[in-house]
């Protein structure tokens, strides 16, 4: 089977809006505000964001989305994995894993040096994946400040 | 005062990056070069601002634009924030934090993102004090080899 890992460009919009869409379909979270256009927008329009979509038979299975970040403590810079899905019917040759090292191959190419990425601790099938590539792995506490806390701060 | 680094700022600002560093057990491996390509170049992909009194820079802090899939909400994810040790319980933290929280709403964001280990009581108790959401994740690495792996695999 061939996978071929390429850019996304704004023709991807509705099929992307439709895997993240579905990624996010859990209580809590607010998956009807992903739109073609928010998507086009804020990933596929945006440079500082890296967006790779895998195709195998020539149809659209996966996506990653990246962005840069500078980390001090080793002062090099790599990218952050905002999303990283491959279709159910898709899973488990190799399209992740492709997504992933392309991600890292497009960071290298311009000097970057690491990927870096958080998971649900309960999440056993990304946690698989994610060591099935040999990355170091930390518990870590995740803070997030948004809505009132976040125009407290303004 | 809370401003924007300026490239006459960096040998300053790169002392306070390397006692981060020092007080984190990392190694100083930073240079002016490597915080210039990412804070100062012409489409920079995040900020830094610096707390500044009368003897010069006495913290900073970094982040990086990021989106959040669930939401369709963009947001900015914080690598560094430091406060010399002597000035901090002073709401220094608090108004780079804020600055920062300026800088991405004026970007079109709507959040701040941090993590921190499970063993750093301080920063923990620093973050609740804004108000947040936190969560346990597992931060996935993938440096060194296991970078270099997945590159040529591209």
């Amino acid at each position: 089977m061939t996978i071929a890992v390429r850019e996304a460009v704004p023709a991807d919009a509705p099929m992307l809006a439709e895997l993240l869409r579905a990624i996010n379909d859990e209580p809590g979270l607010h998956p009807e505000r992903i739109t073609a256009e928010s998507v086009r927008h804020d990933l596929i329009g945006d440079p500082r964001v890296a967006l790779l979509v895998a195709e195998a038979e020539g149809v659209v299975a996966g996506f990653v989305s990246g962005h840069p970040f500078y980390d001090s403590a080793s002062s090099r810079w790599g990218m952050v994995i905002g999303d990283i899905y491959v279709a159910h019917e898709a899973r488990r040759r190799g399209i992740g894993r492709a997504l992933v090292a392309a991600l890292a191959g497009s960071a290298a190419r311009d000097g970057g040096a690491f990927l870096w990425w958080a998971a649900d601790p309960g999440d056993e099938l990304a946690l698989a994946f994610h060591r099935g590539i040999g990355a170091e792995e930390t518990p870590t506490i995740s803070f997030f400040i948004g809505d009132d806390d976040f125009r407290r701060l303004l | 005062m809370i401003r924007d680094v300026t490239e006459a700022d960096l040998p300053a600002v790169l002392e306070l990056v390397h006692a981060l560093c020092r007080h984190e057990g990392d190694q100083t491996l930073n240079t002016i070069d490597t915080l210039r390509r990412s804070f100062l170049a012409a489409q920079p992909d995040g900020w830094m601002v610096l707390a500044e009194h009368a003897e010069g820079p006495v913290g900073y802090a970094t982040a990086h634009i990021t989106y959040e899939s669930s939401d369709a909400e963009r947001g900015a994810y914080v690598g560094d924030i430091f406060v010399v040790e002597v000035l901090r319980g002073q709401g220094i933290g608090r108004a780079l934090l804020g600055a920062l929280a300026l800088r991405v709403r004026d970007a079109g964001g709507t959040f701040l993102w941090l993590t921190a280990l499970p063993g750093n009581p301080r920063a923990h108790a620093f973050y609740r004090g804004l108000g947040c959401k936190e969560q346990p994740v597992i931060a996935f690495a993938a440096t060194g080899d296991a970078f270099e792996k997945l590159a040529s695999e591209a």
